[in-house]
């Protein structure tokens, strides 16, 4: 508890410098784009257009940083709503124009065993992806913070601006959701 | 809708560890990202004092050719003012030289 205290005011210092600092920014960049690319990566589908939303997120923070307020909350919080917004922007104006299809890379490079057992697992998880990418926003976000980011109920309750209580009873209801859709497939 | 069984809860949880892991964005794209926005920070600051010291330049210099054209212009004048008095001086003398020339004749 106090080393996480201890973290989050670091943090704080950190983001006041980053204001004025390009170098401190740098710091800040390097602490968060692997968890901003994961997130944009998996809400996406594909390597291409993680990274252009990527430099898109860090640069809107850059421009916005002199505005922020710290709330208490993690930095990340922040980045994680500025990612969020522009994914929603991106799947807005992406339904326009086409139905993006499951990048096959997303699932590439993993296995190493026999080709018919890699097949099989493969198709196991581009089902899965594509259930997973039907589920509402907060529920993507919620698996996305969990599996990818390895965070506590309490740290993804942070970030979603929600309590421990409430994130443990959405992932209940995203498994129940997820089952459910899975068995229709 | 039914609830989950626990057996149920680990085999979803295994297929979502296994799917759902953590990828590593291109090292080229990541540095080049990180290149992009330094210089872009370092930018954006220098641009507006750069257009601020320009402005002050250029109002300064504005200032300076104001100032001494309105002293040329003050000194132009009272040139002028003093050789125009000069000048209806001497022609003033002139014009009194004959006056006198005829009257001695006279």
């Amino acid at each position: 508890m106090l080393f996480k205290v201890k973290a989050l005011s670091e943090e704080s210092a950190l983001v006041e410098r980053a204001k004025n600092d390009a170098p401190a920014f740098g710091e800040l960049y390097e602490r968060y784009v692997t968890r901003i690319y994961n997130y944009v990566y998996y809400r996406t589908g594909n390597e291409h257009d993680a990274e252009d939303l990527t430099a898109r997120v860090f640069m809107r923070a850059m421009k916005q940083l002199p505005n922020y307020t710290d709330r208490g909350l993690p930095f990340s919080a922040w980045l994680y709503r500025i990612a969020h917004n522009l994914v929603a922007n991106w799947h807005r104006d992406e339904s326009r124009r086409r139905v993006v299809p499951l990048e096959e890379h997303i699932t590439h490079g993993l296995y190493t065993d026999a080709p018919e057992y890699v097949a099989e697992a493969r198709e196991e998880e581009r089902r899965l992806l594509e259930v997973i990418h039907h589920l509402p926003d907060e529920r993507q976000q919620l698996l996305i913070l969990k599996f990818v980011d390895q965070l506590s109920n309490a740290e993804i309750g942070a970030i979603m601006n929600r309590s421990e209580g409430a994130i443990k009873s959405l992932y209940h209801r995203t498994l129940l959701n997820l089952r459910d859709d899975l068995e229709k497939e | 809708m039914n609830d989950l069984k626990p057996n149920e809860v680990i085999n979803l949880t295994d297929r979502l560890q296994t799917t759902l892991k953590q990828v590593k964005p291109r090292a080229e794209f990541v540095a080049d990202l990180k290149r992009k926005l330094i210089r872009e920070s370092r930018s954006g600051q220098p641009v507006q004092n750069e257009w601020k010291q320009t402005l002050t330049w250029i109002a300064i210099g504005a200032g300076s050719v104001i100032y001494i054209a309105t002293l040329l212009f003050v000194s132009a004048k009272s040139a002028w003012w003093i050789l125009s008095a000069v000048g209806a001086l001497l022609g003033w003398k002139k014009a009194q030289q004959p006056q006198k020339q005829t009257a001695r004749i006279k």
